[in-house]
């Protein structure tokens, strides 16, 4: 029966007033100060009221048919095209005042950004992605039925580009952030255990291995989950952050906490240190949190995508992000699925080091 | 008359450091054994291999008549084990640390909270029951680990030197619970460097040292072995005399 076990693994948690201190005061300090700090940053990269695009297309492109509705979407948003036969895309920019350009290939396309117009850039990323969803519908449609169903372009969707203001995007950011240092509301309880040798006595009972790491990864993410909802209710209060799509925002942010536990309790379970063990996490979450947009924006920052994809924090950041700002995200099923594959991955690594370890000594 | 505990050839190597050396020990229902033997001797060693906390290098263990390995949970659940060291959380309340214990062995509910009562008045501490462990002196915290083992009404009691440390009124009180225990059907095994102690209360007594045991039988017996009249004998002076009497740097 864990059940008691798990009840007491809170007592003890809620009795020691650090949690709260970690996962309630510290992400709304950093907020604050994280927000104010880059806050005349995030000002200059508010986008152009209307800006030109310059585009190349290639003959054979499919995407030739198509020009005129990839028009009315950026007119939507302020955004002209306009086509040019052949150049240099870079030269292009500069001596047209373009803010980014096209080259529509045979069946894809590449954006070229400027730099110093990377909100820019991204507008014009969005309004291609808005219309090849379109495309997808407009398809589909094609291929069911015989009659062509009048395409509704989705001419909000590149609004949700965000033009995030900073108490937004950092209200949201650290939030997530901490939710990732969470085995720190249980490193004390498990460093005790060790110490007066209780995990001896846990084990001596018969209660298997599995068990008891569910006792810890249950406890745990119940009071990771609980201070997360508060400090995220406190971001609402305090500084009127905006969060979206709650339900799918509770989901993304609940399964990164449990996804964290099973990491930090995987790499504990097998260097069965705890001093290493929050090193080890901090070390690598800071990491990920630096590339992932903790610090300093995603949106402008000069790590590559393919960089950005590898961390889990990215697709949790992106997807809580999105969510507030235009209600859907690409990242929120990458996000889930990230994060359950972690969970699963890291409990079976954590067992399996358990259970050695077990047999070592038993 | 029935056997609680047997070891086969038990022993546990540290690296080159033989900790125990091919025990052979055998324990009967209703006994008071006492494994005596100076600091680093190796009593710890072989308690935690009878609770299969440890695994041992060679030999095996024997609980009710069955192999410990190929029967864990079942005489895991018979065990009630009072470690060396303070294994209660000081973050929780007397009742919370028995109730977390006592809980792994599957008690719930109303059996629970009685089980968590008799434990605590057991030891003495049921008017302490809503104070934090962390609180407690030496011999209350001595008190409440015992307590902890208690409330899956185990058939073996392994108490692992319980008296180091404790004021004379705990310790008394403990050796006396000890002694009603036993008087209660329950078979105990008390390690102890205390000679006193172990005379006190052991109907049969083991001196280990160096791993191994190197002489067993009632007090009487032990005493014999190294004067004629023994009378004029303390067990002290025989443990002294079969132990060496070199200075231990433990
Ligand atoms: N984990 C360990 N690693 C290495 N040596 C150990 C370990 N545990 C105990 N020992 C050694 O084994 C011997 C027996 O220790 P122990 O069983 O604790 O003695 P006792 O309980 O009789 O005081 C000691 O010499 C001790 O140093
Ligand atoms: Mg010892």
């Amino acid at each position: 029966m864990i059940r008691y076990l798990i009840k007491n693994y809170l007592k003890m948690m809620g009795r020691s007033p650090v949690n709260v201190l970690l996962f309630i005061v510290f992400p709304i300090v950093l907020i604050a100060v994280l927000s104010s700090a880059f806050s005349s940053l995030m000002e200059s990269y508010e986008r152009k009221e209307s800006f030109s695009v310059g585009y190349i297309m290639e003959d054979d492109s499919i995407f030739g048919d198509y020009m005129e509705e990839i028009k009315k979407i950026a007119r939507e948003n302020d955004v002209t095209f306009k086509a040019y036969d052949e150049g240099d895309p870079d030269k292009l920019m500069k001596d047209e005042e373009l803010e980014s350009f096209v080259i529509f290939g045979k069946d894809d396309y590449v954006i070229y950004k400027r730099t110093g117009s990377p909100t820019e850039g991204m507008i014009t990323e969005y309004i291609l992605t808005a219309f090849m969803r379109n495309m997808e519908t407009y398809r589909e449609g094609m291929m069911r039925g015989m009659e062509v169903p009048q395409v509704e372009l989705d001419v909000s969707y590149p609004d949700h580009m965000p033009e995030v203001d900073s108490i937004d995007y950092y209200g949201k950011i650290e939030i997530i952030y901490f939710v990732w240092c969470g085995l720190i509301c249980f490193a004390g309880i498990i460093m005790a255990e060790k110490r007066y040798k209780i995990s001896q006595r846990l084990l001596m009972s018969g209660l298997s291995v599995t068990k008891i790491y569910l006792a810890k990864l249950i406890s745990s993410t119940i009071i990771v989950s609980a201070c997360t909802l508060i400090a995220a209710l406190a971001t609402i209060a305090m500084f009127g952050v905006k969060w979206g799509a709650p339900l799918k925002s509770a989901l993304v942010i609940f399964l990164m906490i449990v996804a964290a536990l099973c990491m930090e309790l995987m790499i504990y379970y097998i260097c069965d240190n705890m001093v290493i063990t929050i090193v080890i996490s901090f070390a690598a979450v800071w990491i990920a949190g630096f590339f992932s947009g903790s610090f300093e924006t995603y949106l402008f920052s000069s790590h590559p995508e393919s960089t950005k994809v590898l961390f889990p924090i990215y697709h949790g950041n992106r997807a809580i992000v999105e969510l507030a700002s235009g209600g859907r995200s690409d990242y929120f099923m990458s996000s889930v699925i990230y994060s359950l594959s972690m969970i699963v991955g890291c409990s079976i690594l954590a067992l399996i080091a358990g259970k050695i370890r077990r047999r070592g000594r038993a | 008359m029935d056997m609680i505990l047997k070891t086969n050839d038990l022993t546990k190597k540290y690296g080159s450091k033989i900790a125990v050396d091919n025990l052979n020990l055998e324990i009967r229902k209703g006994e008071i054994f006492g494994l005596l033997g100076p600091n680093g001797a190796g009593k710890s060693t072989t308690m935690n291999m009878i609770c299969d906390i440890l695994r041992p290098t060679l030999g095996n263990v024997e609980l009710f008549g069955k192999d410990l390995h190929k029967n864990r949970k079942e005489i895991l659940k018979k065990l009630g084990y009072i470690p060396q060291d303070l294994a209660i959380h000081g973050n929780l309340k007397a009742w919370e640390n028995v109730e977390l214990f006592t809980s792994l062995y599957g008690i719930k509910g109303e059996a629970l909270k009685t089980a968590i009562d008799e434990s605590l008045e057991y030891v003495g501490l049921l008017e302490k029951r809503n104070e934090y462990a962390k609180n407690f002196s030496g011999g209350m915290k001595r008190r409440l680990n015992i307590a902890c083992a208690l409330g899956h009404k185990p058939e073996l009691l392994i108490f692992d030197e319980p008296t180091v440390g404790i004021d004379p009124q705990s310790r008394n009180f403990i050796l006396n619970k000890i002694k009603q225990s036993n008087e209660e059907g329950t078979t105990i095994i008390y390690t102890s460097h205390y000679m006193e102690e172990v005379e006190a209360i052991c109907t049969r007594i083991a001196i280990m040292d160096d791993g191994k045991i190197i002489a067993s039988g009632t007090s009487e017996e032990l005493k014999k072995l190294v004067v004629d009249n023994t009378e004029s004998i303390t067990l002290e002076e025989v443990f002294l005399t079969l132990t060496g009497k070199k200075l231990r740097d433990y």
